[in-house]
């Protein structure tokens, strides 16, 4: 090639190709007005939460998108919810739909863990539960003291993670929201199928595979 | 466009012998058109079959066909509020590391998701899990992390709360679980198979028979599903005579998935039959 | 709306085969010259046929082979100063992205080793190593081998080199601000785009003086043909600051939707940012170094179209099986395939170059590192190919597997064409040799062995990972344990890869700052024409 211009008008005509592609006709398929009957709007201290859940990083570990039983059954069996679509993200921002499942998928977490207590036991140290776990700790969402004041929220530790002398782990304010964000994480209500039919459904079994799997 | 002749004549003496440099310029090569058609043509293929058969034709669709509303029992009465404040310590409060049994299982005991309901569970079957969990023979760590800090008697008091608590009303969740599988399984099991069916050492109903046998009916599906994977993944042994082991390795994950789901749809003993 | 988007699609898939058709058609009927006298444009006269590299020791040719030409020194000098800013500032960023790599991966294996720390709490050395990687050690090095290049390529040199100055300052003042925000918490939270939109500008704006000087550059070229390198490197600077913009701007972009733009944006910027720059590069150094032009310059244009159309639409198959709408995934699963096209053209040029001239391959330090660098490209395109087919996705998706397949390519390929690169060109830039040509083996050995150790361990733990989650009867417990001993070997073979970027900062140290390095005066600035 020669010619400076064309190569460059080329070159973004073929990105503006992609972009229509990726960005905007998804955006006007998925995007709607209203979001799905039984999702409400995160509450002022469940943003707070999200922007903590933002700020560390949880989104590197954990997924937050369970897979449908076309795929496969794990997702199921582990507790982890429907197959979600596209409207049970409308508050989302930014999304945390995740990559890696080196934790478990937490789009459902509020639905099956409501202990408000096991997470801050498990945010402080996750390994007073679950000896195998990985998940980094996060003591600095928390403080020490002496004696617990009114009105603090004290952790609930087994004796060998206790701090010593008698003193308490108190939650601080960025984590007591952080579990208010988690305890919202529920998108158990039924998807309707207008929602059903944007997700991938590349994975599920056609009309004529599933009625000959009745055998099986 | 012009071709762009430098007219570079090399001088003989600084050729490399073995290269040459009048060679025709090498034509895209077959090999790679070849490559470029065959692409092309399995890509067309790729998306005849995965989008054709969802162009909205109005096929009968086993994920769209579930009921949009999700199925809940009717409404037996809730506990008594004499019983809420009778309740041991532990169950609203919790004590020391352990969390209160409610922040998990809820108020009535119903259960969340694939935490599941205690309400109305047999006394001596609670008892019994919970000192597996604290020994480890059953496998739960937020359970044991719970269960290895209980004496005997704040044992017998929990699971004695929780055997006389109501069996509550559930919300279920959407599934595409294959329900009419999942009844012949529990009525009828799958002789095929050498699988009894769940009736016959659950209950006609699925209510739970004795100490050993606890309620199926108006239990979260999440964790019937969930404990049924556990048996047949090998992670589960503390089923008498190894019964739940070896049934839930006869059966597909898809039919213990239907069974569950099908068993957590029946309503609870007290309820009217919600359909 | 399917039927819709189904006849869109097809109709766009069809375009797309169609211009290729065209595109291939006409260059078998020479309507489009791209010939053995455009592949030669890279050489000036006289030198095809002899080898040409400052970083080969101990051949007996090796006078020859380190020449330091009067013109091209004199088209270097507009842009020697900006040049060195920004491979010195790359390197450095190499060092503290590598850095906290290490970190991330030791905090997997070690959790709460330096867990009181918020600042380096895994969720922000991750985030630190990723960006710190891809925008300073890449984005600005490539950019700073872009603008010694196009010069040479174009024969006249670099213009408005105080722009450079400028661009580079800003943009390094964008990636350090980005940098400490993500440490402290501040943080837009999509990834590859987590440097809060507010420094995004500041990073953006130094782009664009970057830029503005490479592009004025190939306006006022001296040769009527642009060399391969020069499309790669002049379309990559025009695609990244699109994609840059339209992912970035604040509050246009929510939900599931704003996966689709952020994966978009991010498999552009490895497809049309970096891959371009690795090409690139590649497509310079090989030929040149060995002193003959690429095997089959058409396939180099198919090659640079296909990769454009292609490359540009497989974002979304990082959300397979997810909350996006069937068509958008197979779109790009297709396009992930097709993807095996743009690969074998470049491969059939760049390896059939080489594996012919393995003399060179043996000799050159430099072609070493580039053409093992370009295999990589070849490696890990073909295995992305595959990763994107549905049964593959099922078992790979979400697990340390991608890991591995992200760092064959930004790493594998990238970074080592680089590596190799930037050992070809700073001789030619300083005017002097370097230095302790062992450090270059260690170097080399360092980061071949250790980034093997790296990929197979996440490679294998990937799979079992996969499979396991594609298990109802597994527990998540189980999982976990059983990745930790590849976890430690990620470990070691990052610690190995770290330790070569070392060696290499100080050897480049050396070369940079000891002005004296025992080269005799008539090393320096021989003529062209001696032989």
């Amino acid at each position: 090639m020669n010619r400076l211009l064309p190569l460059l008008v080329g070159a973004i005509g073929v990105l503006l190709l992609a972009t229509l592609m990726l960005v905007i006709l998804p955006a006007w398929q998925m995007r709607t007005a209203q979001p799905p009957e039984q999702l409400p709007p995160y509450t002022g201290q469940q943003l707070l939460g999200r922007q903590q859940y933002v700020a560390n990083g949880c989104v590197y570990c954990h997924s937050q998108q369970p897979r449908s039983t076309g795929q496969t059954l794990f997702d199921s069996a582990s507790g982890w919810g429907r197959a979600s679509t596209p409207g049970d993200y409308f508050y989302d921002a930014p999304h945390l739909l995740g990559t890696m499942r080196t934790g478990p998928d937490l789009l459902n977490i509020g639905a099956r863990m409501k202990s408000r207590d096991w997470h801050l036991t498990h945010l402080y140290q996750p390994r007073s539960i679950f000896d195998w776990s990985i998940m980094p700790s996060y003591p600095y969402l928390f403080e020490e003291k002496d004696q617990a004041s009114p009105g603090d929220v004290v952790v609930r530790l087994p004796a060998q993670f206790q701090p010593s002398g008698g003193r308490v782990v108190v939650a601080r304010k960025e984590v007591l929201d952080l579990v208010e964000y988690l305890l919202s994480l529920d998108r158990t209500y039924p998807a309707s199928p207008e929602e059903l039919q944007k997700r991938d459904r590349g994975y599920d079994q056609r009309p004529e595979t599933a009625l000959a799997g009745h055998a099986g | 466009m012009k071709p762009n002749h430098h007219a570079t004549t090399p001088r003989v003496d600084d050729i490399d012998p073995t290269f040459e440099p009048w060679e025709p310029s090498r034509p895209i090569p077959i090999f790679l058109l070849a490559v470029l058609i065959a692409l092309a043509l399995g890509g067309v293929g790729m998306y005849l079959s995965d989008l054709a058969p969802w162009a909205d034709a109005g096929a009968s669709d086993p994920v769209a066909s579930i009921p949009a509303a999700p199925v809940t029992q009717a409404a037996p009465a809730s506990p008594d509020s004499s019983t809420v404040q009778n309740a041991p310590v532990l169950v609203h409060a919790g004590r020391g590391s352990v969390w209160s049994c409610a922040s998990c299982h809820g108020d009535q005991g119903q259960g969340a998701g694939s935490t599941p309901r205690l309400a109305g569970l047999d006394e001596t079957y609670l008892a019994k899990q919970l000192r597996d969990f604290a020994a480890e023979t059953r496998l739960n760590e937020s359970m044991h992390y719970v269960a290895r800090e209980l004496t005997d008697q704040d044992i017998a008091e929990v699971a004695a709360y929780y055997a006389s608590l109501p069996v509550p009303r559930l919300v279920l969740p959407q599934s595409d679980a294959d329900l009419d599988r999942g009844r012949m399984l529990f009525e009828k099991g799958d002789w095929k198979r050498n699988v009894p069916a769940c009736v016959s050492c659950h209950g006609d109903q699925g209510q739970g028979v004795g100490t050993s046998f606890p309620p199926l009916a108006a239990q979260r599906p999440e964790y019937l599903f969930n404990q049924l994977a556990a048996w047949k993944g090998g992670h589960r042994h503390n089923s008498p005579q190894s019964l739940m082991d070896d049934i839930a390795s006869r059966l597909s994950y898809r039919d213990l998935y239907a069974v569950s789901n099908y068993a957590a749809s029946l309503p609870g003993p007290g309820a009217d039959a919600a359909h | 709306m399917t039927p819709i988007l189904g006849v869109l699609l097809a109709t766009s898939f069809i375009a797309s085969l169609v211009a290729l058709g065209i595109l291939v058609w006409a260059v078998a009927n020479k309507l489009i010259f791209v010939g053995k006298a455009e592949a030669s444009t890279i050489f000036m006269e006289g030198e095809i046929g002899h080898p040409d590299d400052s970083a080969s020791f101990g051949q007996e040719n090796e006078t020859a082979t380190h020449r330091f030409d009067v013109l091209r020194a004199g088209i270097d000098r507009a842009g020697k100063g900006p040049v060195l800013v920004l491979v010195t500032a790359g390197i450095l960023w190499l060092l503290i992205g590598s850095t906290f790599g290490v970190i991330a991966s030791l905090k997997l294996h070690w959790p709460d080793w330096l867990a009181d720390m918020a600042q380096i709490t895994f969720g922000r050395a991750r985030t630190l190593h990723l960006n710190i990687v891809a925008y300073g050690w890449l984005s600005v090095t490539g950019i700073g081998v872009a603008l010694w290049l196009l010069p040479r390529i174009f024969h006249t040199p670099l213009r408005r080199p105080n722009m450079a100055y400028l661009g580079a300052f800003l943009w390094t003042l964008g990636v350090l601000g980005g940098s400490i925000a993500i440490a402290s918490g501040w943080t837009d939270g999509i990834e590859w785009l987590e440097f809060p939109w507010q420094f995004d500008i500041v990073l953006a704006l130094g782009g664009f003086f970057l830029a503005w000087p490479a592009i004025e550059t190939a306006a006022r070229r001296k040769t009527p043909h642009i060399y391969v390198s020069g499309w790669y490197f002049l379309a990559g600077m025009m695609w990244f600051p699109f994609l840059f913009l339209v992912s970035n701007i604040p509050g246009l972009h929510m939900g599931a939707q704003q996966a689709t733009v952020n994966w978009w944006f991010a498999h552009n910027v490895l497809g049309l940012w970096l891959t371009p720059m690795g090409v690139g590069m590649a497509y310079y150094i090989i030929p040149k170094i060995i002193g003959k032009p690429v095997y089959s310059y058409n396939v180099s244009l198919l090659g640079f179209w296909s990769l454009a159309l292609f490359y540009s639409q497989v974002g979304i198959h990082h959300l397979m099986g997810g909350p996006i709408p069937t068509w958008a995934v197979t779109l790009s699963v297709v396009h992930s395939v097709m993807m095996f096209v743009p690969v074998i053209a470049v491969a059939i040029n760049q390896h059939v170059t080489v594996a012919t001239n393995m003399w060179a391959f043996k000799q050159s330090m430099a072609l070493r590192f580039v053409w093992i660098g370009a295999l990589m490209y070849t490696l890990s395109s073909f295995q992305g190919s595959i990763e994107a087919i549905r049964s593959v996705n099922s078992i790979t998706h979400f697990t340390h597997y991608t890991v591995g397949h992200a760092h064959l390519g930004a790493y594998g390929f990238v970074s080592l064409v680089l590596f190799g690169t930037l050992y070809y060109m700073m001789p030619h830039v300083l005017g002097r040799r370097w230095p302790y040509p062992r450090l270059v083996q260690v170097h080399f050995w360092l980061v071949v062995v250790g980034f093997s150790i790296y990929f197979i361990a996440l490679t294998v733990a990937g799979v079992l990972q996969g499979m396991d989650l594609m298990n109802p009867g597994s527990r998540f417990s189980e999982i976990t344990r059983s990745m930790i001993p590849y976890l430690e070997g990620r470990s070691i073979g990052g610690t190995l890869m770290t330790l070569g970027h070392f060696v290499f900062a100080a050897h480049f140290a050396v070369l940079l700052l000891k002005k004296e390095s025992g080269a005799k005066p008539a090393d320096v600035f021989a003529p062209v024409e001696a032989s």
